[in-house]
């Protein structure tokens, strides 16, 4: 099976420019798919691949069947545009229980548009097959580029009170749904301490529905993670106006909108006394913030609490290109004649951001899915499950199309099989 | 004068990773060991399969746009009838076990030449002990892996024969499931069990066929493969 690619460039509905060449294409995220799929690969024993994000996760090909179809979404690439989503189904059923008697918490598999489908980069790295992800995502928007140090979804200010970190077991941090897509260098959280902690740990992480049925309602964790930066809390000041601590990267992050982060802040040697102190914002009896919460373990991680009333200081920082609108990806046009058979994928990225974008690469990401089972009270339970995305094609476009403001660029994809 | 010509002798071990797709294909490579009853090998081939076939695009649609039962597509079953088919955890399964020859690697004895159009096997040998028959193994896999050019995953099934006298096969396939559309309600719910339905996504004619002696096995390797 052969990929064919096909650009085409429209300025006031005139096609400008028109390229067609072979894709390069599949990755072996095309291969581990196809994989979960044909092996049946059961939630208790999972297979792990690398998702979009650089973050590894447990994935299978399991779904509840009584009552209901099977439903999964594993593959599934056919998405609204941009801020559209599409609810990913997991092969999970949430079981009515009494002691939890609220809805499920969905923002986990509800998939923004511009995560599945064709994607557009910017970077020209060759092709490998263990490539995981575009080299640099152009994301969806109409936003112009931003030159790095900058702050992205921030929260700087507000803050009441903070949270102690005194002890190896305990864990804070918070969860972000970034709002830009951006590539975030560095973190900056506002810390102060008491006595000689020691060295500190902030660790990125993805984020995935939690396994512990009874500690919260909110049910999410902090999962692997993506990077881990130390820094010596000794060296913070004792109280106000306390430090905006700064945590570099080892490597850049580009940090995907619609998608859930973690940022972990760990102190191996805290104790009473010799505390790290992380401020943050008290938001009881006032309405929650859209798209942050706070996540808090003291028992080094067996389980997980999360609350939406407590608003962390934290200042990502660092740098983001010019956005391009993502269009729906659709999927159309199957024909078999022997010995071809095809059929067509294709989106429209239109440039309202007010420069030109030069598109270097582009990509194909499908979703992936984990079932999730777990006993609460001696008795099987059954919870949301998670959906994530993965990269089964990418191809570097040489040289680069450069779509100026107001032009959309149409990307198609055409698998081809030849008998 | 008579000229001589005489072609260097040159014996060669031929594996699986020097039958290579194009950049940019994904395919699939057939390996067929035939295994004498001491675990010896008797005759090894490999061979760049004739590739997938109409129903595995129309699965891969089916699963990339989330058809679903209310708009679902109708594809070719290995029996001959369309199906209607939507998005499942089912779809592609083709982890048989021991003994069921309704999907997994499967095995002919047919030489017509592949078409797109292919549903099923031209004659198929079945599992069992009797003449003409095969005894199947459970499919088993190789994990996806990934050098610096080629990504694949490997999938394997052995064919034993005990039927009392030789087996030549000309046709290998690989069945998969896929689950029908349907409308659930608590009153039908018993039905989920039977919804399935078998369809072929990749045949291929072993040129001059593969002969399998009474006693020896025929081990099938499909490697799914894409090179960059």
């Amino acid at each position: 099976m052969h990929m064919n690619l096909t650009l085409q460039r429209y300025r006031n509905g005139r096609l400008v420019e028109q390229r067609r060449q072979r894709g390069r294409s599949f990755v072996i995220g095309m291969m581990q798919l196809l994989y979960l799929a044909h092996a049946q690969i059961q939630y208790s024993a999972p297979y792990t691949l690398t998702d979009i994000l650089g973050q590894d996760r447990e994935t299978d090909s399991q779904a509840y069947s009584t009552y209901v179809r099977n439903y999964k979404g594993t593959l599934a690439l056919s998405v609204p545009g941009g801020n559209g989503s599409i609810f990913i189904p997991t092969g999970s059923v949430k079981l009515y229980d009494s002691t939890h008697p609220f809805g499920t918490w969905e923002p986990l598999n509800f998939l923004k548009g511009d995560i599945l489908g064709i994607q557009v980069g910017a970077d020209n790295t060759a092709v490998t097959p263990s490539d995981a992800h575009l080299e640099q995502k152009i994301f969806h928007g109409v936003s112009a580029p931003a030159a790095g140090p900058a702050s992205f979804s921030e929260k700087t200010t507000g803050d009441t009170t903070a949270i102690a970190i005194d002890s190896a077991d305990d864990r804070a941090g918070c969860l972000l749904f970034p709002k830009r897509g951006f590539r975030m260098s560095s973190v900056k959280l506002l810390l102060y301490k008491s006595g000689n902690p020691g060295n500190m740990t902030l660790t990125v992480r993805g984020v995935r529905h939690a396994n512990d049925d009874g500690s919260d309602w909110l049910d999410a964790e902090p999962t692997a993670n993506i990077d881990a930066i130390v820094s010596n809390a000794d060296t913070l000041p004792a109280g106000a106006p306390y430090e905006w601590r700064e945590f570099t990267l080892t490597t850049p992050i580009d940090m995907q909108p619609g998608m859930a982060y973690a940022f972990i802040l760990e102190c191996p040697t805290a104790a009473v006394g010799n505390v790290v102190y992380w401020r943050y914002a008290d938001l009881a009896g006032s309405a929650p913030v859209e798209n942050w919460a706070r996540f808090f373990s003291s028992n080094a991680e067996s389980s997980w609490s999360l609350g939406t009333n407590y608003m962390m200081m934290i200042d990502p920082q660092g740098s983001a290109l010019a956005e391009m609108e993502y269009g729906g990806c659709e999927m159309f046009g199957k024909v078999v004649s022997n010995p071809n058979g095809e059929f067509s994928i294709s989106r429209l990225f239109r440039n309202n951001s007010g420069g030109a974008i030069s598109v270097e690469e582009v990509a194909l990401y499908a979703a992936v899915t984990r079932y999730q089972s777990v006993t609460y009270n001696g008795a099987p339970s059954y919870k949301e499950g998670d959906a994530w995305a993965v990269c089964v094609a990418r191809d570097v476009v040489s040289p680069a199309v450069n779509v100026l403001h107001g032009e959309t660029l149409q990307v198609v994809y055409t698998p081809q099989i030849t008998v | 004068m008579d000229a001589k010509i005489r072609s260097a002798r040159e014996v060669k071990k031929l594996k699986p990773d020097h039958i290579v797709c194009e950049p940019g294909e994904m395919g699939a490579v057939l390996e067929l060991i035939v295994k004498k009853p001491d675990g010896t090998i008797r005759e090894r081939r490999v061979m760049k399969s004739k590739s997938f076939v109409r129903q595995f695009l129309d699965l891969l649609m089916v699963q990339m746009g989330m058809v679903n039962e209310v708009a679902y597509s109708e594809i070719r079953d290995t029996g001959n009838t369309l199906r209607p088919i939507a998005f499942s955890s089912v779809n592609f399964a083709a982890d048989a076990p021991a003994n069921d020859d309704s999907y997994g690697i499967v095995v002919g004895t047919g030489s017509t030449a592949p078409t797109i159009d292919d549903y099923a096997l031209e004659t198929q040998i079945v599992d069992g002990v009797g003449a003409g028959q095969l005894q199947h193994g459970a499919v088993t896999y190789g994990l996806p892996t990934a050098s610096a050019t080629i990504s694949h995953f490997t999938i394997t099934r052995d064919l034993s024969n005990a039927s009392g006298g030789a087996i030549t096969v000309n046709e290998i396939a690989l069945y998969v499931k896929g689950q029908q559309a349907w409308l659930c309600s608590y009153n039908d719910r018993d039905y989920n069990y039977t919804m399935i339905y078998y369809f072929m996504t990749i045949r291929d004619v072993v040129t001059g066929g593969i002969s399998i002696p009474n006693g020896d096995t025929l081990t099938v390797n499909y490697r799914i493969q894409a090179t960059a």
